[in-house]
């Protein structure tokens, strides 16, 4: 089971690299690559920490922290992009 | 008293993680978290600054060598998944396993920390150092304090592949290792969002 966590992550890394290297999806590539960041984390969450296995509290906690760090960054490229427009 | 479901609340007495389905230990989810929240406080500032400079962020941005923060993130996350097989290991009591899978894990510290100073050097010999732009000083910060995360998730990872035959004799032995690995994929999950912040976005 963590080797297939693995593979998805490694998966999931390559495939944000080429959206990336491509410039596969214009101006929506920071959501979506800053999306599969977040996805990823929450797979290392609850697979490799077992935050299941957790008190409810850090798991809340340590979930809502992805959210936030990840709409953190497409919040600010946008507005930052909105700006230059 | 011997009976297992009379076991003490002392958290030291070695009957008590018996008691607790958990993961580790409160007080290492809690330092995690407090170091959690000062990143996403740098997150802030540094997407806060990047507004006001986008141009000159951007223009940075291009001097960095993306294939290091990619090779860096494919690193970090085998690593952790290695961990996660020491911790298993552990669970079932098997130390030649621990000591096999910390090893390898470790091995790929070290990459991580060679890749690093090979990174640092090449931007350095480019004339880019913490003081040439906003953007490099983050650049540095960022990845330096998130270098010393990794560099003592390493020290706990070996202190714990040396130790690895008390797996058979004391359960605090697992749950400080369960501690370790809690600590290590939080340094994972910090890169994986470093890497875009830093070298995509």
């Amino acid at each position: 089971m963590p080797f297939a966590i693995w593979l998805i992550l490694i998966a999931c890394t390559l495939a944000s690299f080429g959206i990336f290297e491509r410039r596969l999806l214009g101006p929506l590539s920071t959501l979506v690559i800053v999306t599969i960041a977040a996805v990823k984390a929450r797979l290392v969450l609850r697979h490799f920490m077992e935050a299941a296995q957790a008190p409810g509290k850090w798991r809340f906690l340590y979930e809502t922290w992805i959210f936030v760090a990840a709409a953190i960054i497409v919040i600010g490229h946008y507005v930052a992009l909105m700006r230059v427009t | 008293m011997n009976h297992p479901d009379s076991a003490p609340d002392d958290p030291r007495s070695p009957t008590f993680r018996h008691d607790q389905q958990q993961i580790g230990t409160d007080g290492l989810w809690l330092f995690v978290f407090i170091d959690m929240v000062i990143f996403t406080l740098i997150f802030f500032v540094f997407m806060t600054e990047r507004l006001d400079e986008y141009s000159l962020f951007k223009s940075s941005q291009t001097h960095l060598n993306e294939i290091f923060g990619l090779c860096n993130t494919l690193v970090l996350v085998t690593s952790s998944w290695l961990v996660v097989e020491a911790v298993h290991a552990a669970r079932r009591g098997a130390p030649k396993i621990i000591a096999t899978r910390l090893a390898l894990a470790l091995v790929c510290g070290l990459m991580f920390v060679a890749s690093k100073i090979i990174e640092y050097r090449a931007k350095i010999l480019l004339g880019f150092s913490p003081a040439t732009n906003p953007f490099f000083s983050f650049y540095y910060f960022i990845t330096f304090v998130h270098f010393l995360h990794v560099v003592a998730g390493m020290m706990f990872l070996n202190s714990y592949r040396q130790r690895s035959i008390r797996c058979l004799d004391s359960p605090a032995y697992t749950t400080g290792l369960e501690n370790v690995g809690v600590f290590w994929h939080y340094v994972d999950v910090l890169w994986i969002f470093i890497f875009p912040l830093l070298y995509l976005v």
